[in-house]
């Protein structure tokens, strides 16, 4: 194990509460090696935030071990902390002291991390402006809005200049622009400094673009490993299409039975209201065939447009795995943190 | 439930209006706030504790007292009544100057206090009604858990139900008067953060001048401080109070007279109170300032 | 600042950096103090309420003979016991409830795991705000006594009788911790707010004597009383401010000796009882959560 940046074993964690047991992470195997983009990718409540606290040692396991760096969590978990920068992204709550300004939580938090404060200060200066915060730096977080208290949050994951990283869903919050910049960051880190990224998310396409290798997460479970380029060829082969629709709520079934009924249209995937028609979306064998004959099949209804679509995670999810995932219910969010 | 069904129940709610409304909507807000507070059991223990223990510790303080300097100072020479009378009804003052605006400034760094201001001042007076109830709820617990113990412990309060009477109109009256300080210093607070600080040193200010726990003549020994205790209506309160439980005093006696005509000088301050918060709230909507913070 | 920059900043820099321990402390405190300076309200209100209580006392005492306190051996003024006790009040809400309301405000920032998420142990925290209050409270006594003293006390103040009440409080701190620690406990079992550590308080203030003395108790609430560490601070302090006596007095000697067994066997216990609930949160994972 100590030739991987983070290996766990059999890592198992289930909470158990009043009349329920939830097994959040079950025997869960990685292996992730030194200078790999890692992405941890499912829904809420698949286990990720779980998964991702146990390696930070927050989280005592009910069963298995992990290592990072080669240290374990279970017996040398000061090491492991030493050389972790870990982030909880925006659902993982406040992580900041809201009372105090920006710039001296991160030199608190530096201190924490061992980091003396003439380094840290350097540090937070480069890092504040690059993320254009240096102009809130004074100002207390009570005051941020919720993208920069998480650039605050990385830099703050950043300072003690870590090896690894365990960032939860770094880019959920910021916006367009800033997260596109993350990104990027991000990438060159492993690439020009060699550190380790373990990336959890649950937006496909990021991870997609950023991961070396991928794990995706459901129930606790992992369901399936590989590279971006294997998840893409089995999402591929998905091909889906959505109709855009004016129709009345009683009209929508009378739609929806026409739809079942045709040749090319292979399975109805979901349908919702949106403001103005429905949007339906469906899986076809061959879209150019599938496209032009749904459009003869609703002629009399007011399609608004039908195109070829990609597939959403869930449904690339019942794709790789052939199961439906399910989000986990409030409860467990509320017990296990939310991911 | 469908969307037509939903859509039903509201129109259900367009039909509270009026009185009956009002009364509903300040119902639910006194309801819900007292579901909180009984669902931290342990909170409600340890007040209960608080107040048993606050209690006692008078009971032996008491102990300590001269009785004849008591008795010279116009008292029964029961210590404990004494003390405790002023405890229970010290109970009043936070809940009602402080805590408004204390859970004014809560909704608004929650957020939710814009979204309750806007709906319709009708809602939002609904509010403030729940929660000078709840308030007043609570300390009324404490107030006759207070008295209880202070039975419990031999403290000689009337066991007249007339002169308790009497001595409930006393502490509705405190109660309203400084209520109507709180309702004014909440609206005030919209607009003038810093006034909280102010409110919470007037609280301590009343309390100390009041003479929760020693006699008020022996302020005589300082008659400034003398005079400046007969401006706060917690004193005159206080004095009537203790005078109508533990002395039996009738609301005739030239005594208890006077102290009535002045906490009855402030009663102007519920009409200015109410008054002075809709026209800081009025202005806080113009402004826009009920969600800054 | 291009990427390059920060790249470079962050290869060329050293990664096994150290600070030490003392270090950490004094930002910790220096955090607290910081956090605490935005409720400025609150602070106004507790250096107003505690002066307000001073000048209670004082007067309450015109009305108080002095019999007790001079059969219980301190002296003939109600005033002078009073003042003691007020003064080292917040001594007794900090050594009670700073670890409490440390891990109870860390749990509502939502920064518990955070700090735990660092290689730094979690009692470089506590001892920082133990710190803080420490020395808050210190203000409190700075403020009090010499207010006492213009109103008339005759407690005795040169600098034997500093050093003693010093060392005196500093063994109160000491000798309550444990408690604190097992209240801090209970708060990360229970997250219901920190009405345990608000009790206590309550409780020691009773039982430990802070307005009257415990000789008028009866006899089985005065046998709780002796259970007290606070009961046996307070008697030093006390003692020794009324009289004018220093540690080598053999009343303060017996109270501090006391006190330092308190120590010797409350650690070890609540040091125990208190990981035991901590690696217990780790494992239900209910550490962060408010």
């Amino acid at each position: 194990m100590v030739d991987y940046a983070i290996a766990s074993e059999n890592l198992t964690k289930i909470y158990r509460g009043k009349g329920f047991s939830v097994t959040a992470v079950d025997h869960v195997n990685l292996k992730i090696k030194r200078g790999e983009f890692y992405g941890l990718l499912g829904p809420n409540g698949a286990g990720k935030t779980t998964f991702t606290k146990m390696l930070a040692t927050l989280l005592i396991p009910d069963e298995g071990e992990a290592w990072v760096d080669g240290y374990s969590i279970l017996k040398e978990p000061v090491e492991v902390r030493k050389r972790i920068g870990w982030m909880m992204g925006e659902t993982g709550g406040r992580a900041l002291y809201w009372r105090l300004s920006g710039y001296d939580n991160l030199v608190f938090f530096g201190m924490l991390q061992n980091v003396p404060k003439d380094i840290a200060e350097k540090r937070i200066r480069v890092l504040l402006k690059f993320l254009e915060l240096e102009d809130a730096a004074d100002k207390l977080v009570l005051e941020y809005s919720t993208g920069m208290r998480i650039k605050l949050m990385l830099i703050r994951a950043l300072l003690h200049n870590p090896d690894i990283l365990i960032l939860d869903e770094p880019t959920l919050g910021l916006d367009v622009e800033s997260a596109i910049k993350v990104r990027n960051f991000l990438r060159r880190l492993t690439d020009e400094l060699g550190k380790t990224i373990l990336f959890t998310s649950h937006n496909m396409y990021e991870v997609e673009q950023l991961c070396d290798r991928i794990a995706i997460i459901n129930k606790g479970k992992i369901i399936f490993e590989g590279t971006p380029r294997e998840i893409r060829e089995k999402v591929e082969e998905l091909k889906v299409v959505e109709i855009d629709v004016i129709s009345s709520d009683s009209e929508i079934n009378d739609i929806l039975r026409k739809l079942e009924a045709a040749s090319v249209v292979k399975k109805i995937l979901s349908y919702e209201r949106t403001k103005n028609y429905y949007k339906i979306r469906v899986t076809v064998e061959d879209h150019y065939v599938a496209i032009p004959e749904i459009a003869r099949i609703l002629k009399d209804n007011k399609v608004e447009s039908i195109s070829r679509s990609l597939p959403t995670l869930e449904e690339a999810f019942l794709k790789i795995a052939g199961v439906k995932i399910e989000e986990t219910s409030r409860r467990i969010w509320r017990r296990g943190g939310h991911g | 439930m469908s969307f037509e069904e939903f859509k039903e129940t509201l129109a259900d709610e367009e039909k509270i209006h009026g009185l009956y409304g009002f009364l509903r909507k300040a119902w639910a807000s006194w309801f819900y706030q007292m579901k909180i507070y009984v669902s931290y059991r342990m909170n409600l223990a340890l007040d209960i504790i608080d107040i048993v223990l606050s209690a006692l510790i008078y009971y032996y303080v008491g102990f300590l007292v001269s009785t004849d300097d008591l008795v010279k100072l116009g008292y029964t020479p029961d210590y404990v009544a004494f003390a405790l009378s002023g405890i229970a009804l010290s109970r009043y003052l936070w809940t009602t100057i402080a805590r408004l605006a204390h859970k004014m400034r809560h909704e608004i760094s929650a957020g939710t206090f814009e979204s309750l201001a806007a709906i319709d001042s009708d809602n939002f007076k609904s509010w403030i009604t729940g929660q000078v109830f709840y308030g007043s709820t609570w300390s009324s617990s404490t107030f006759i858990l207070t008295i209880l113990v202070g039975y419990m412990l031999g403290a000689k309060f009337t066991r007249n139900p007339f002169v308790w009477v009497q001595a409930i109109f006393i502490v509705i009256l405190v109660i309203a008067i400084h209520a109507a300080i709180g309702v004014m210093a909440a609206g005030m607070y919209i607009i003038h953060k810093q006034l909280e600080t102010l409110l919470v040193l007037m609280i301590s200010v009343m309390e100390f001048f009041g003479g929760v726990i020693y006699p008020l003549a022996i302020l005589w020994n300082y008659p400034i401080l003398y005079y400046i205790a007969l401006l706060m209506p917690f004193t005159h309160g206080l004095e009537l109070f203790r005078r109508t439980i533990i002395d039996e005093k009738p609301l005739t006696d030239p005594k208890i007279l006077t102290h009535l005509g002045a906490l009855c000088a402030f009663a102007p301050l519920i009409y200015i109170g109410l008054r002075v918060y809709e026209y800081y709230l009025m202005k806080a909507k113009r402004l826009g300032l009920l969600s800054s913070y | 600042m291009t990427v390059d920059e920060i790249l470079t900043l962050f290869k060329e820099s050293p990664t096994d950096t150290k600070v030490s321990n003392v270090r950490k402390v004094i930002a910790a405190m220096l955090r607290r103090a910081k956090i605490r300076f935005n409720y400025k309200t609150w602070m106004i209100f507790d250096f107003a309420n505690t002066l307000f209580m001073v000048f209670t006392y004082f007067l309450l005492s015109f009305i108080i003979l002095p019999e007790d306190i001079a059969k219980a051996g301190y002296g003939y003024s109600y005033f002078d016991f009073a003042l003691v006790g007020i003064a080292i009040s917040h001594f007794i809400t900090a050594s009670l409830r700073s670890l409490a309301l440390t891990i109870r405000l860390e749990q509502f920032y939502g920064t518990l795991e955070s700090v735990l998420s660092t290689p730094t142990d979690f009692v470089i925290l506590f001892m920082g705000d133990l710190l803080y209050y420490f020395f808050y409270s210190l203000i409190f006594l700075i403020i009090i006594l010499p207010t006492g003293i213009i109103l008339g006390s005759k407690i005795v103040i040169n600098i034997w009788t500093v050093l003693t009440m010093l060392t005196l409080i500093t063994l109160l701190v000491i000798a309550n911790l444990p408690i604190g620690i097992l209240s801090a406990g209970m708060v990360l079992k229970f997250k219901q707010g920190d009405p345990i550590g608000w009790a206590l308080t309550w409780i020691n203030q009773f039982f430990g004597g802070t307005f009257f003395p415990i000789i008028i108790l009866p006899s089985f609430l005065r046998f709780m009383s002796l259970g007290l560490p606070l009961t046996y601070s307070l008697d030093a302090i006390r003692y020794s401010l009324i009289w004018g006596v220093t540690l080598l007095h053999e009343r303060i000697l017996y109270d501090s000796i006391v006190l330092i067994i308190y120590a010797l066997i409350g650690y070890p216990i609540a040091i125990k009882i208190f990981r035991y609930i901590y690696n217990s949160a780790r494992k239900e994972g209910k550490i962060g959560i408010y």
